[in-house]
């Protein structure tokens, strides 16, 4: 009788112990695909809130630009909250988030431009000349590093291009996936001309021409027109969006910077609200003491 | 639904916030740190414009003149996603402000904190006030 | 008449059978050409692209050929400003008085107070529509986005079926709710912002203004854009304009920027010193 117990005791303990083997292979065996639209590529159309995309060097040169924090402002809580994401909220704790390359986090400057820009920003509290005044502060398009992330982004996709809306100062990215090819080199413009090329399921967006009016971070207070990005955006399930972003400047650096963030899937509901941003802001006026429009 | 949506963005708004610095303001070179200032008085109006709203306040000084401070607070598209509406702080309000000075040295200034005479902060939680 | 005679022998057709022929051949050609007269009194058209929801597809970049920026209604030219035909129907905008005068005010003070051209200002609605620039539209079964090169001002339409927001603030663009009536888009618009001006030469409105926006494919290259105002507190009675849009056909054409509040900001703070500078 006792052996006969044995046996099934022994039995369950194997069943029991290869349960999880067979629920890692059902597992793998439901591996996520997206949604996809009619062109055959990832559905990532919706409401998604950036986190991450931001180039926080070590041993950066200290700046009053930061006298504030590093949020930059002393607003009441509920300013400072970003658009609310529920289900990537666990998700979001785990992924990888700014510059991921060089590892350290020392950029590799060039002397003449890690120079230029500290003596830049010994020129910049008091603002020296309306040159010296944060270009984030004056509601010009942010670039590809810039931008307010506690407004969402839109993405909408159609055949031939996928639309990245940025709630902030109603930035519009249209990135043509046609095939064809950059503007001209003498057009220049703030958030750079994007061409966009499927990988398998992953849209990798190549974007020059570059003006040289925005800038990195309050340490970063600008970069050349030879600035060259190249992003990643994938899909890795219903709730976030892996970003990947590769810089190139020449003129600043010896080498190529990678970014890493990501776009986390917003409230249900939320939908793209005007940001005015020249209409409002005083920050000029404050600065100089004139101005405020219109004039009586 | 909006009663929905400013529940979840009330427990959800916890989350640590790293925003990268470049935001749209140049604080530092508008408002002055070392000139912090307290200010009690009543809400004469609250400006619902981007990218900052604007909440004035009637101020009595010392010797019973009242001037009119304008505090500048964030976007209001916050806000308006926890079911604040145009008409949640109404004019007579009575508040008590605490900020950083405009640099220009007028009745300007950067809000940090607004509380109600009970002690109840606004803007520090997610839900629209109930006023008396 | 005689008979002609058939040199071989065998067959021969009378007049009448003869003529006969002839009438049945002249009747077929008329017969054809009336059927074919339908086909060649249309201009040969090509069928519009419609989007996987069965609407038109108005994807793409437009832009209007009419001098409306500068001022809706009829206008002689002046430096560096075009002459133009009204686009309101019945030509003039009707001003209650009071708003009449301030219009005039306006106009004389256009250069340094219009909200667009003096501050970079988003236009609004539906001015927007006719600056002298292109503008990309952006179309979801859900959602209808307009992208305006100038100083990169967006619009969101909701085609979802959802009302106005209760209780919101005004906004430069206003609030859009859209629908389609058949192949026309109609788009419902309040909540705009009484500080835009309808064009350069003042014309203007209040808070009040309620905009009524049709956009109909009349062959895949043009829109027919109208809008109808509503303002009583401005004018007398609600009016309309309408102008053709046309589709820009370069290839590879894409919106560009206009970053007015670059250059307005270098005119006016360029060189200026700010309070507290060495």
């Amino acid at each position: 009788m006792r052996r006969i117990l044995l046996h099934i005791a022994a039995a369950v303990v194997l069943t029991m112990a290869s349960l999880p083997m067979l629920q890692a292979q059902q597992r793998t065996a439901e591996k996520w695909t997206p949604p996809r639209t009619a062109d055959g590529h990832p559905d990532m159309q919706g409401m998604w809130a950036r986190r991450g995309v931001a180039i926080a060097e070590a041993n950066a040169p200290k700046t009053p630009l930061s006298e504030f924090g590093t949020t930059g402002q002393p607003y009441p809580t509920v300013f400072n909250t970003g658009v609310s994401t529920p289900q990537a909220a666990s998700a979001l704790a785990n992924r990888p988030s700014g510059i991921i390359e060089p590892a350290n986090r020392v950029l590799p400057w060039r002397p003449e431009a890690d120079a230029a820009r500290r003596e830049f920003l010994s020129h910049m509290i008091p603002p020296a000349s309306l040159k010296y005044v944060e270009a984030s502060a004056r509601c010009v398009p942010p670039g590809l590093l810039g931008g307010d992330d506690r407004h969402p982004y839109q993405i909408v996709q159609r055949p031939g291009s996928l639309v990245l809306m940025y709630e902030y100062n109603h930035v519009t990215r249209v990135i043509h996936t046609d095939g064809r090819p950059h503007v001209g080199p003498n057009i220049r413009l703030y958030m750079g001309d994007s061409i966009g090329r499927w990988e398998g399921d992953t849209l990798v967006v190549d974007t020059t021409n570059f003006n040289d009016r925005t800038s990195f971070s309050q340490t970063i207070p600008f970069h050349s027109d030879a600035l060259h990005t190249v992003e990643r955006f994938t899909l890795i399930d219903p709730y976030i969006i892996d970003y990947q972003l590769t810089i190139e400047d020449p003129k600043m650096f010896t080498a190529p910077i990678r970014i890493a963030g990501t776009f986390a899937a917003a409230a249900k509901g939320s939908e793209l609200m005007e940001f005015a941003c020249a209409e409002g802001s005083q920050t000029l006026p404050n600065i100089f003491g004139f101005g405020l429009f219109p004039e009586q | 639904m909006r009663t929905k949506l400013w529940v979840i963005t009330a427990t959800a708004g916890l989350l640590a916030l790293a925003i990268p610095a470049a935001a749209h303001h140049s604080f530092a070179a508008e408002f002055d740190v070392d000139r912090p200032v307290t200010v009690k008085g009543t809400v004469t109006k609250m400006d619902w414009v981007n990218p900052h709203s604007w909440i004035y306040v009637d101020v009595k000084d010392e010797t019973g003149k009242v001037v009119n401070w304008r505090f500048e607070m964030g976007p209001p598209n916050a806000l308006l996603r926890m079911g604040w509406r145009k008409d949640s702080i109404p004019p007579g309000t009575p508040v008590e402000i605490q900020g950083y000075r405009a640099k220009t040295g007028e009745a300007v200034a950067n809000a940090k904190q607004v509380k109600l005479p009970d002690g109840r902060e606004l803007f520090s939680g997610g839900s629209a006030p109930t006023l008396p | 008449m005689l008979a002609i005679h058939d040199l071989q022998q065998g067959t021969r057709e009378s007049y009448h059978e003869r003529h006969m022929k002839k009438r049945v051949a002249l009747w077929f050609a008329l017969c054809i050409f009336v059927v074919a007269l339908p086909a060649w009194a249309q201009a040969p058209t090509r069928a519009i692209l419609r989007t996987s929801d069965g609407k038109p597809d108005l994807n793409g970049v437009w832009q209007v050929l009419n001098a409306a920026a500068w001022d809706l209604e009829d206008h002689n030219a002046s430096l560096r400003v075009p002459a133009g035909q009204s686009v309101v129907e019945g030509g003039e905008i009707p001003y209650q008085p009071a708003a009449l005068a301030k219009k005039k005010e306006n106009f004389q003070r256009r250069e340094a107070n219009d909200p667009a051209e003096a501050a970079c200002y988003m236009p609004g609605v539906p001015r927007a529509t006719y600056m002298p620039f292109p503008f990309e539209i952006i179309q979801n079964p859900k959602l209808i986005t307009i992208s305006y090169e100038f100083g990169h001002t967006r619009r969101s339409i909701f085609t979802d079926g959802t009302p106005h927001p209760d209780g919101f603030p005004d906004f430069w663009m206003g609030d859009s709710r859209g629908r389609w009536e058949g192949d026309t888009l109609v788009v419902d618009v309040t909540n705009l912002d009484e500080r835009t001006w309808l064009d350069h030469a003042g014309n203007h409105h209040s808070d009040a203004l309620h905009v009524v926006e049709r956009y109909t494919m009349t062959d895949p290259d043009h829109l027919l854009y109208e809008a109808t105002l509503e303002d009583p507190k401005v004018f007398t009675r609600p009016w309309k304009i309408s102008m053709p849009l046309y589709r820009r056909m370069e290839k590879n054409v894409k919106i560009l920027e206009y970053e007015c509040v670059q250059y307005i900001q270098e005119q006016k703070y360029g060189k200026a010193k700010p309070v507290g500078a060495k």
